[in-house]
């Protein structure tokens, strides 16, 4: 299925998770916090075809 | 097709977090809740406010100092005592005055008092200019020591009785660490203790993991400056953050084990003994103070 991560799509398997999602951009899921819609969701979330994720940086300052 | 599915948090809302070490999901309100008792429950166990201090809390625009400010704010509510905000402004043009623009919307509206100490009235340098005079200098190691020693200044001139830090779990995992590859046993010992020359500093969110700190930020609507510093690149402290990262991802808890792990040592006999600084009177461990010392090289 497809899924949109911050703007680029994303071919994943079926019933895949938010976890997936990031592997699937290389993302560290320890370093980001996930929204869709808007709202946090957590990183076990089953997504759907069409889905459209953004993350939340978490790592900043410095 | 429109995903319903969802995971619940034990109250039965929708999960907006999952820690992963535990597997335990939370909504927004219970991992707020959390969030909230952890801090408390910090302060508490390692007695660090009484009622009627004057509390300095060092902010720089960021999430974790923002937060900080938050729930200081909020427990001053509970218990009584006067927060003043103190912002060191090292002089990072375009990253700093920008952050401190975040501070000030949020104190203005909190009615919270806030004090700017530049780097510039102080040690009459910035950091834009140690880079622009030496593009290979080690920035951090200079901000690092000036705003330790600036923040403690504030705090005292504040006449503050402590000084409040955002350092969150991940902050501290990275300095164990940071401590074992250098073999800094010295340093390793003064984690855990604070030199009496120095603003008794508290660190309430050290329990809190930084993914948490951003999941409140971001639930309780507090605004911060959510920007890398422009001079963060090639410094230790982001490479053994991006290890502990691929280590957490790998091996859920492993920040935690390390504090832990840390926590349990017997105390180390290896001290320091904290005098002050023959040229500036500041908290040293030697005749002269990391500060001065830095100083001294930047004229030479």
């Amino acid at each position: 299925m497809k899924i949109i991560l911050n703007g680029k799509n994303y071919e994943v398997e079926d019933s895949s998770t938010v976890f997936d999602a990031l592997y699937a951009a290389k993302i560290n899921s320890e370093t980001v916090l996930v929204k869709r819609k808007g709202r946090l969701i957590p990183h076990d979330m089953n997504l759907s075809d069409g889905d459209s994720i953004e993350t939340v940086t978490v790592i900043s300052g410095g | 097709m429109e995903n319903t599915q969802s995971v619940s948090c034990k109250c039965g809302r929708d999960a907006v977090y999952l820690r992963v070490q535990e597997g335990v999901h939370y909504c927004s309100s219970c991992l707020s809740r959390q969030t909230e008792r952890q801090f408390e429950k910090t302060i508490s166990k390692g007695k660090m406010l009484e009622k009627n201090d004057t509390v300095a809390v060092g902010v720089s625009g960021g999430k974790d100092s923002m937060v900080l400010l938050h729930l200081m704010k909020k427990l001053s509510e509970k218990l009584p005592m006067k927060l003043i905000a103190v912002t060191v402004d090292e002089g990072i043009a375009g990253y700093r005055d920008r952050s401190i623009e975040v501070i000030k919307e949020f104190v203005k509206a909190a009615g919270i008092d806030h004090r700017i100490f530049p780097f510039e009235n102080e040690f009459d340098v910035t950091i834009d200019n140690l880079v622009k005079n030496d593009p290979s200098i080690k920035s951090c190691t200079y901000c690092g020591v000036f705003r330790r020693t600036l923040l403690n200044k504030a705090a005292r001139e504040a006449g503050a009785t402590k000084l409040a830090v955002g350092h969150n779990l991940d902050d501290e995992a990275q300095s164990v660490l940071m401590n074992v590859m250098r073999g800094d046993v010295t340093r390793m010992a003064r984690l855990a203790k604070t030199s009496e020359h120095f603003v008794r500093r508290i660190k309430p969110m050290k329990n809190i993991p930084e993914k948490e700190i951003v999941a409140y930020a971001v639930i309780n609507n507090i605004p911060y400056f959510d920007v890398e510093c422009p001079n963060s690149f090639n410094n230790a402290r982001r490479d053994v953050q991006g290890v502990l990262n691929d280590m957490e991802q790998k091996y859920p808890g492993t920040k935690s084990n390390i504090i832990s792990f840390y926590r349990k040592l017997p105390a180390i006999g290896v001290e320091s003994v904290p005098v002050k600084c023959a040229r500036c009177g500041e908290p040293a461990s030697h005749e002269i103070c990391k500060a001065c010392e830095l100083l001294e090289k930047i004229k030479n």
